[in-house]
């Protein structure tokens, strides 16, 4: 906005009138005012972070009501991230902002959160890698969180574009080594690591001890072990160096086939039945004798688990009957495109085909499909008293999605902000998901990168969204949470398996040249496997194919019976799974969208006014407890969390690009109305002082 | 012509199906001249069941050897399945349903008869006449006055008795402007904006026809609302229909104001949907929905195929553009279509919704609604006539009224804390306009209302909603006045289905509504807690 831009970037210069017209072309408005704009701004580093490279006078576009406006600033390019520094930052310093993210800012982007990079030459955008031979005179970022950075170089020196171009391009297109992570650096200088808190304590599952816990608590210890064969990854280096089998499983069958074709423990149910899974046995070249001798040991393994105390175990082979890596990597690119909006027009574009270009991406339906398979299973375990053992190639990806998914609906411990970290510890990380790998963090292959742990996000804010009272967290967690997977910091989200991680740190991070593959993952083939299981399990699976209208109906009674109960929410917990119930997540994927903003509104309005309210009620309370009769005198008011909710955004905490009252509405050019600033300003403080009476 | 010749079969046994939540109910099946009751028998501990016929939308029969069942599908989007013992009183059930729920005659219709106790006739009748709403103009402008020119509502048939009107401009011009406009529905005060001193003003098309006809009358009623702005204001002609549909209403005598007869006014249009593609968007979106159960495959598709959250947006967005014009333009704005009387009236009723903190009250939102649709002439008893079951070819149905109750619903999910009333009194409208046994909604006009007696004969649906019992479900416990503007968020991203209205019969309650629950008991905790200290509950505003 013209008068606003004004305001913001020059500090004291007479706004000019607002007028009518407002589709003003920023570098208009900004180009005489240069020098009152220059001003320094300092980088802020992290420990070990290094600064690579800077431009100076880049112009940054900001979507604001509608149009555009441009802010002068620095852009760097450091080893942790690229940032741009604005010249009217310290606006950003009020009490809005006191909910910023701390370790990344808003005009900051972490080189592994960039999606990709557009250049524009001459209005046309071509996406932009390797060396260029021209360079753009605009840079378009796409983030892996969705947001859109336009930052205009033509005003910028020849060299300094050539610089800062060519190096972002390099440091967050070119392929890595592991060890040339920012974390690593990080690591090295910021020695001192806060002490966790014994009662904030998320169970790690790198001790034999915490998977004893785990199975004392779910009362699994009667018919599963938790075995310690694998100390020092001695037997295979995609398994955790703890895990849980059942109990008479003989160790040495354990290290036959580098621990595929075991079932291993995932969680116990009230009942005694258990959730297993399984790697399936490699597939090797046509050698009748070793696949001879692999039928036999899965026959000797099925044996084992199929005798009493197990009883029925049902196989749910996960790479032949449900989504593949495929179907999900191909949805969710769809899917993107829907939010990485380059501007006004193209959003109002797409709006008017929103549903349809929705349902075409069929993310949604893959969110219904993985939340009906937990379902299934949760009814078998629950209902029909059978174990239930998950297969799949590695094991690590289809498998921790609806371990977990299950887990969070069965088991209210899964609820908590603790259980819940322990959970994605246990069969994430434990579970040896590649997140390495899945995220492309070190842009090796992009045929690897499939977001499966952010649909497991995106599955369990359905839940918190239809269920919020049963969970100890709310969707700005889990938002936060899908965030910290492209933020170098915490080690949690990047590596493959714990060996890799472990290994790592054994050598101190030096690391040889050529990453060790611990398990060559063959993407998205099923064929492979599939050959292998159904001669192996042939006679199993046809019977679940036979059986698939029963388990249609049963699925139907249990669905149809537990929601017509009333909810508790310290027990089981299943999701609306009807067309209309699967929703979008509004505050991950439209966060960034100036026009899907609600000013004053939203949630966030309605959680503000209710602990604004809690608050009050428990602070009367105490004071009609502590002087029954006095005449209390007026209260003073207490400092409220989230005072003035009308100031902020129905995306809180994120919706920082837009912050001031006055709304964009329309797309009609010529009535992109401008409000008279002062009068608004006037007005909304007025309202905050009604606020306060 | 009495009831009773259309009731064959008064009385059976039968048992009742109230879709897949509630028990099924046994007993005995009772017809009168308005209801179908549900006695479930002395030893029964549930209480009679009871519906009016005049919600009954369309009804189908099936007949066994020794049974029929009949299905119901009613206006408030209910579908009842009856079992009913005996073939013969079964199909003369049916019949004897089916005549009296299509009866057109206003003043033997169920709001003459029903008599509530606790209520008495003609209470809240004068709760909301135009003078009332004239009498905050005037401490607001003096450019303005109430004119009576229609007192007999000779001068336009679908106008209240009073109209506001701009002060320079006599009784003469008036009669004179509205021979000019459809249905003489000449230029008329709809809203004042006091922060900018602006106006929100409908009508109906002028008659321009094919020879582009000119009215100095009108015209100078056009000015004098720019002068009363103030000097040199400007002003916007929202037109609700497309440019080319507008041109082509001058071909059959009506058509739009040209720019060089009126000056200072510029017309934008914002092409709304209206009648019967309407109507039919309603009834797929219906349809949809009650497909849920079969299938959940192709829901968005689906969804956006039968057009109504599109629609929604369109009145929304256009609404905001009048708003946006009064509020950040500082001009005036003549809100018309063509009859003026529905998409106008959706227009202007969500302007004031969106830039007025006393219209987002309890009383100011009632108030808006006997404004701006009922007494406005919003032509309810054609509109309404059938719901989206009905398989009566539709004539003059439209559920316009329907969309400014999603586009409010819009509203106040995406200002939670705004609206003092929250999603039950909208529900509530919503049964009421189809089917009440209040007379509020009744007739298609002021001047209908009178010649049936409507104010001294029935009951208001105001004093019924204002009754203390029912204000807990009418309620917004979380409403905090807030005297901004509320600029919603019109993408078709920020809007949702109104579930709470399209799936209410077919899905258990949303979880939401237990917290809801809960949020009512932390208000009253609040209350009672506030209660018990003198001090402070002296300033506490009454809820």
């Amino acid at each position: 906005m013209l008068g606003k831009g004004v305001v913001g970037g020059g500090g004291g210069t007479k706004a000019p009138k607002p007028s009518f017209v407002s589709y003003v072309r920023p570098e208009e408005i900004h180009t005489n005012e240069k020098e009152v704009t220059e001003k320094e701004v300092t980088l802020h580093l992290l420990p070990g972070e290094q600064l690579l490279c800077e431009a100076s006078t880049v112009l940054k576009y900001v979507q604001e009501d509608s149009c555009q406006r441009g802010i002068y600033g620095k852009l760097v390019c450091t080893d942790f991230k690229i940032a741009f520094l604005g010249d009217d930052d310290s606006a950003l310093d009020n009490d809005e902002t006191q909910f910023k993210n701390k370790v990344i800012g808003e005009n900051d982007i972490t080189l592994h959160c960039v999606d990709q990079i557009y250049g524009v030459f001459d209005e046309k955008k071509k996406t932009l890698f390797g060396q260029l031979k021209k360079y753009p005179e605009k840079l378009i970022i796409h983030c892996k969180d969705l947001r859109v950075f336009h930052f205009c170089l033509r005003y910028t020196k020849e060299e300094e574009v050539k610089r800062i171009v060519s190096g972002i391009i390099h440091h967050t297109q070119a392929p890595k080594l592991l060890k040339r992570l920012f974390l690593f650096s990080y690591a090295a200088a910021a020695q001192n690591h806060a002490a966790t808190d014994p009662r904030n304590h998320t169970v790690m599952f790198d001790t034999l001890k915490d998977w004893c816990w785990e199975l004392e608590r779910t009362k699994g210890s009667v018919k599963y072990k938790a075995v310690s064969v694998n100390e020092g990854y001695k037997v295979c280096e995609r398994l955790p160096a703890y895990f849980v089998v059942p109990t008479p499983l003989p160790e040495e069958e354990l290290s036959r086939f580098q621990g595929h074709g075991i079932p291993l423990w995932c969680w116990s149910c009230h009942n005694g039945c258990a959730l297993l899974k399984m790697s399936a046995l490699p597939k090797k070249e046509q050698d009748d004798g070793l696949s001879q001798m692999q039928k036999s040991f899965l026959d000797g393994i099925y044996k084992t688990i199929h005798r009493p105390p197990y009883e029925i175990v049902k196989t749910e082979d996960l790479s032949s009957n449900f989504l593949s890596l495929q179907d999900i990597q191909t949805a969710y690119s769809k899917f993107k495109q829907l939010f990485l909006i380059d501007n006004s027009t193209e959003f109002w574009d797409t709006d008017i085909k929103w549903f349809s270009l929705l349902e075409s991406s069929s993310w949604l339906d893959i969110i219904r499909r993985c939340l009906k398979k937990a379902i299934e299973i949760t009814e078998c375990l629950e209902a029909q008293n059978v174990n239930v053992l998950l297969l799949e190639e590695n094991a690590s990806d289809l498998c921790c999605l609806v371990s977990s998914l299950v887990q969070v609906m069965m088991d209210p411990h899964c609820r908590t902000r603790i259980g819940f970290q322990s959970l994605v510890q246990k069969e994430w990380i434990m579970g040896g998901h590649s997140f390495l790998d899945r995220c492309n963090h070190l842009r090796q292959s992009d045929k690897e990168e499939v977001p499966v742990f952010l649909l497991f996000l995106d599955c369990v804010w359905q839940l918190v969204h239809q269920h919020p009272p049963a969970f100890d967290f709310t969707e700005t967690y889990l938002t936060v949470l899908s965030d910290s997977l492209y933020i170098p910091i915490f080690s949690t989200f990047f590596f493959n398996s714990p060996h890799q991680k472990d290994n790592v740190h054994q050598r101190q991070l030096s690391l040889p040249l050529t990453q060790s593959k611990s398990s060559p993952k063959r993407g998205f083939f099923r064929e492979e496997t599939d050959h292998l299981i159904k001669n192996l399990l042939g006679k199993r699976i046809s019977k679940l194919i036979n059986s698939s209208d029963e388990l249609h109906d049963n699925f139907r009674e249990f669905y149809d019976s537990w929601h017509s109960k009333p909810t508790d929410y310290h027990g089981l917990l299943l999701p609306h799974i009807e067309g209309p119930e699967i929703k979008v997540w509004a505050q991950r994927y439209l966060r960034w969208i100036p026009e899907a903003q609600i000013l004053g509104g939203g949630r966030a309005a309605t959680v503000s006014k209710l602990l604004e309210m809690m608050e009050e009620v428990e602070r009367l309370q105490e004071k009609i407890d502590a002087r029954p009769h006095g005449q209390g005198a007026l209260l003073a008011e207490a400092p409220l969390l989230l005072r003035g909710s009308a100031r902020l955004s129905a995306l809180f905490p994120f919706a920082l690009l837009q912050r001031h009252p006055s709304k964009p509405v329309l797309p009609t050019s010529g009535w992109k109305a401008l409000g008279d600033e002062e009068d608004l300003a006037k007005r909304e403080d007025e309202f905050v002082d009604l606020g306060d009476v | 012509m009495e009831f009773s010749d259309l009731i064959r079969t008064g009385r059976a046994q039968a048992k009742l199906l109230r879709g897949p939540e509630a028990p099924p109910l046994r007993g005995t099946l009772c017809l009168t001249g308005h209801h179908l009751l549900l006695s479930p028998g002395p030893q029964a501990t549930s209480e009679l069941w009871l519906l009016l016929l005049r919600s009954v939308d369309s009804i189908e029969k099936r007949v066994a050897s020794d049974s029929g069942t009949i299905t119901l599908r009613c206006k408030d989007l209910r579908v009842l399945q009856l079992e009913i013992e005996g073939v013969e009183a079964s199909l003369d059930i049916a019949r004897s349903i089916e005549a009296l729920s299509s009866l057109e005659s206003v003043i033997t219709s169920f709001p003459f008869f029903y008599r509530p106790k606790g209520l008495r006739l003609g209470d809240a009748w004068h709760f909301h006449p135009p003078e009332r709403y004239y009498k905050r103009v005037a401490r607001e402008t003096n450019a303005w006055r109430l004119s009576e020119v229609n007192e007999d509502f000779s001068v336009c048939p679908s106008y209240p008795r009073a109209v506001i009107v701009p002060r320079s401009v006599d009784d003469g011009a008036l009669a004179r402007s509205a021979r000019f406009r459809q249905g003489g529905r000449f230029p008329v005060l709809s809203y004042h904006h006091a922060p900018s001193g602006t106006v929100l003003v409908r009508s109906s098309q002028p008659l321009t026809g094919p020879q582009k006809r000119r009215c100095a009358e009108d015209e100078e009623l056009l000015r004098a609302v720019l002068a009363g702005a103030r000097p040199g204001a400007r002003g916007f002609i929202v037109d609700t229909r497309s440019s080319q549909a507008a041109k082509q209403a001058r071909m059959t005598g009506g058509g739009t104001e040209a720019k060089a007869a009126y000056p200072g006014w510029k017309r934008l249009h914002r092409p709304l949907e209206r009648g019967q593609p309407l109507q039919e968007s309603f009834v797929r979106l219906v349809e949809a929905c009650g497909d849920l159960q079969q299938s959940t495959d192709s829901w968005l598709r689906r969804l956006e195929g039968c057009c109504w959250l599109a629609h929604v947006k369109e009145a929304l967005s256009t609404a905001c553009l009048a708003a946006q014009g009064m509020e950040r333009e500082g001009a005036c704005i003549l809100v018309h279509g063509a009859e003026g009387t529905d998409s106008t009236l959706l227009v202007t009723s969500l302007a004031q919704l969106i830039l007025d903190p006393l219209s987002r009250t309890m009383a100011g939102f009632q108030e808006l609604v006997e404004r701006e649709w009922i007494q406005a002439g919003h032509p309810f008893q054609l509109r309404c006539a059938h719901s989206a079951f009905s398989h009566a070819r539709p004539k003059h149905e439209a559920p316009t009224f329907l969309l400014f109750l999603d586009c409010v619903w819009q509203l106040g999910r995406q200002f939670p804390l705004s609206l003092e009333f929250g999603e039950g009194l909208l529900l509530a409208l919503f049964e009421h306009a189809y089917a009440s046994p209040f007379g509020t909604f009744l007739c298609n006009s002021e001047k209908e209302r009178c010649l049936c007696e409507v104010r001294t004969r029935t009951h208001s649906l105001w004093s019924g909603l204002n009754q203390p019992k029912e204000q807990r479900k009418l309620r917004n416990p979380l409403y905090a006045p807030n005297p901004l503007a509320i600029w919603p968020s019109v993408e078709l991203q920020s809007l949702r289905l109104w579930q709470g209205l399209f799936l209410r019969w077919i899905r258990p309650p949303e979880p939401s509504e237990v917290a809801w629950e809960k949020v009512w008991q932390i208000v009253t905790d609040k209350e009672k807690t506030k209660l018990s200290q003198p001090t402070v509950s002296a300033s506490e505003p009454q809820l």
